[in-house]
C-alpha cells in the first residue's frame, strides 16, 4: 500500500481510537482488539504516526503517572475532532460508492 | 546484561534523526510501552524468553520506524524552510517598496482627505475644497 494511503487509514484509526486518552501500547492493543486481530499495526508504525499528528495539532500528549510508572498519555484535541468528522465522512463516501460500484457489476 | 529492549533502544537511537529532545521522548514512550507488551504477554502463559521475542516481532523492523520517523522530520524541516524563505522574501519586498517610495516622494502632496468636507455639500464647502485642491498643486 502506498505510504499515503497507508497513512490516510492509520491516521482515521488513531484518530477515534484517542477519543478516550491512551498511551501508544494502549492504542495499538485497542485498535487490535475493537478490529478483531484484523487490524495489527507494528508497534513501531505507530510512535511516528502519533507524534506526526501531535505536531499536527490533531493530538496532545503529556506524562502522566499510571501504576507508579510514566506513561506518556495521547488525546484528541479539538482541532483533531473536526478533522476526524471529515475523514470519517470521506471515508463512508468512499465505501459506499465503491459498494455502487460493485453492485452495478 | 544488555536485554532485546536495549538492543531495540540502541538500534534505534542510532538511526533516529531531528530533535534531540523529540528522539529522547520517543525513545522513552517505546521503553515503557515495551516493558507493558511483556507483562501482558507474560500474563497470557508466555516464558520470559518467549514473551520477548513475541514483543520484539510484534515491534517490527526498527528501520521501518525509523524511515518513517525520518521522514516526517524531512518533512517538517523542509515546510519549516519554505516558510522561512516567504517570509524573507515578503520583508525584502516590503523593504523594497519603502526605499521606491521613499525615494519618488520628497514632494509629497497634501492627503487628499485633508481637503474633503465631510458631510457638507454645499457650494461654498465644494469651492473651499476646490481652493484647498489647487493650492496643493492637485489638477482635476
Amino acid at each position: 500500500m502506498a505510504r499515503e494511503q497507508f497513512s490516510g487509514h492509520l491516521d482515521l484509526l488513531l484518530l477515534t481510537a484517542l477519543q478516550k486518552p491512551r498511551h501508544g501500547y494502549g492504542v495499538i492493543e485497542h485498535v487490535r482488539r475493537v478490529s478483531g486481530g484484523r487490524f495489527d499495526y507494528p508497534y513501531g508504525t505507530v510512535y511516528p504516526a502519533l507524534h506526526r499528528l501531535e505536531a499536527d495539532g490533531l493530538l496532545r500528549s503529556r506524562w502522566r503517572e499510571v501504576d507508579g510508572r510514566r506513561r506518556r498519555i495521547y488525546e484528541i484535541t479539538c482541532r483533531g475532532k473536526t478533522a476526524l468528522a471529515g475523514r470519517r465522512r470521506e471515508w463512508e463516501q468512499f465505501t459506499s460508492t465503491v459498494a455502487a460500484v460493485l453492485e452495478q457489476a | 546484561m544488555r536485554t532485546a529492549k536495549d538492543q531495540l533502544l540502541d538500534e534505534l537511537a542510532s538511526s533516529l534523526r531531528g530533535p534531540r529532545r523529540a528522539r529522547r521522548r520517543l525513545l522513552a514512550e517505546i521503553d515503557e510501552d515495551f516493558e507493558d507488551a511483556l507483562r501482558a504477554e507474560r500474563a497470557a502463559g508466555l516464558s520470559a524468553r518467549s514473551a520477548e521475542a513475541e514483543v520484539l516481532a510484534r515491534f517490527g523492523c526498527p528501520d521501518d520506524m525509523a524511515e518513517r520517523w525520518n521522514g516526517d522530520q524531512a518533512e517538517r524541516r523542509g515546510a519549516i524552510r519554505r516558510n522561512a524563505v516567504l517570509v524573507v522574501l515578503a520583508a525584502v519586498i516590503a523593504g523594497a517598496l519603502g526605499v521606491t517610495q521613499y525615494a519618488t516622494g520628497t514632494n509629497s502632496p497634501v492627503p487628499r482627505s485633508k481637503c474633503i468636507q465631510t458631510g457638507e455639500n454645499s457650494a461654498r464647502a465644494r469651492a473651499e475644497t476646490d481652493a484647498c485642491r489647487a493650492s496643493a498643486g492637485f489638477a482635476d
